[in-house]
């Protein structure tokens, strides 16, 4: 996996993944047989996740599940932007795509109306799996530019000033529509999850 | 404290800046409920995407350490088979009995390259027009004299129920999106693209709504505007 941070805050930009992913959607041979290659990271990242969520998949709902993450990554391409190595991109997909999967065939617990059933023994070693899909599903749904700006600052660890070079604007430019990201998010959240009043909590 | 409308302004100074828990206690803010509400809840869900960020990174680190055996299965040939088809690279990717007929039609192709210059679209290995025929992205290419990138256009049969976005990237990464667009032609917004880069990447998606998915046979070139 290519190297994607060089010290605490210093990330690199992945031009030549992001390059390769370019020539890839450009038809260009050399990309595509590169990417491809890249690809193969997926199996193992799908066997990985499934490994830590308690290995309930069996082999050929790996196999599905790699075929439908190689789809979607297919699919969502052109939105890389080269703020990581490709592979960390990939990583996203995999990661939720798995916890989908598992929550489809009922073996993890489900978003909303399932949360007081405990995970399996395994998948409660990894408690951020449950903890931060809400925050991914919520990212997914705001805009492109807030959710990129989000995910440099709190994912990738960039100060603002490092933000505000990566987007080519000032640094408080880079600060505001961060500031209105988190708005926004904390808004989607609220309105997918809101807070509940006193007489509910504890509640079912 | 009763909250004012200044507030705002410098709450998001505060929150944005370094050390913003303290510099929010320390700030006249802090007496303020609503501004106490709204920094709060800020930074309650960004220590929950630090977390996130934090746990992503472990996850990567962890999946580095990982030596497991993989072998690559179906799921992968696939795959190959699906990519190389929409980027319209399959039938050069067949080796075997029909070889020499693709050599055979490879250096017809070139021929007709030669006499017939003019046809073009996409990108080939050299960063130059691809021939494309019914499917040509027209303008803009290559040098484009003047301050703007003018109208984009192109020629491409445009699916039932189906429509257009371009994608314009700079060397940073996706500068903008089109909207859906159902004519062969979009002009940008002169004041959004005079912030554009003098040289740009943009692409031709093209949606089928019939089938509700992408047509995986994306045109992509370069332009690069002089006004030398």
């Amino acid at each position: 996996m290519p190297e994607s941070q060089t010290g605490r805050g210093e990330r690199v930009h992945h031009h030549a993944d992001l390059e390769l992913v370019r020539d890839t959607l450009a038809g260009r041979r050399g990309a595509a047989e590169a990417f491809l290659e890249r690809m193969s990271c997926v199996r193992r990242m799908v066997a990985f996740q499934n490994k830590r969520l308690g290995g309930s998949l069996d082999a050929g709902e790996l196999e599905d599940l790699v075929q439908e993450t190689l789809t979607q990554i297919w699919r969502k391409l052109p939105d890389y932007a080269g703020d990581g190595a490709l592979e960390s991109w990939v990583f996203r997909f995999v990661y939720f795509e798995v916890l989908a999967r598992l929550r489809q065939l009922r073996r993890v617990p489900q978003l909303l109306d399932e949360v007081d059933d405990p995970p399996e023994p395994e998948a409660a070693e990894a408690p951020g799996a449950f903890e931060y899909e809400r925050l991914h599903l919520a990212l997914e749904r705001l805009d492109a530019e807030a959710a990129r700006i989000i995910r440099l600052k709190h994912y990738d660890e960039l100060t603002f000033e490092d933000i505000g070079a990566r987007l080519g604007v000032p640094t408080n430019t880079a600060k505001t529509r961060y500031y209105r990201g988190l708005a926004k998010l904390r808004g989607l959240l609220e309105a997918r999850w809101p807070e509940p009043t006193a007489g509910e909590e504890g509640g079912a | 404290m009763k909250h004012e409308a200044r507030h705002d302004e410098i709450l998001a100074e505060l929150l944005t800046g370094a050390s913003p828990r303290e510099s929010f206690e320390a700030s006249e803010l802090a007496s303020c409920a609503a501004c106490r509400e709204l920094a709060e809840a800020h930074l309650g869900l960004a220590g929950e995407l630090d977390a996130a960020g934090g746990f992503e990174r472990a996850q990567l680190a962890a999946l580095a350490d990982d030596d497991a055996a993989i072998e690559l299965g179906p799921a992968e040939a696939e795959f190959r088979r699906r990519v190389l088809r929409d980027l319209g690279l399959e039938r050069q990717a067949r080796g075997g009995p029909g070889a020499l007929l693709g050599l055979l039609v490879a250096a017809a192709a070139l021929v007709a390259l030669l006499v017939v210059p003019k046809m073009i679209g996409g990108e080939d290995d050299d960063g130059g027009p691809r021939m494309g025929g019914e499917k040509e992205l027209l303008a803009p290419v290559e040098v484009v004299p003047g301050e703007t990138y003018g109208t984009f256009r192109w020629r491409y049969p445009l699916p039932e129920r189906g429509w257009f976005l371009v994608q314009v990237h700079g060397e940073d990464g996706k500068i903008t999106t089109s909207p859906r667009l159902r004519a062969h032609e979009w002009t940008p917004d002169p004041e959004e693209e005079a912030s554009w880069p003098d040289r740009i990447r943009w692409t031709l998606e093209v949606y089928d709504g019939s089938r509700g998915s992408r047509v995986f046979d994306a045109l992509s070139t370069s332009a690069e505007r002089s006004s030398d």
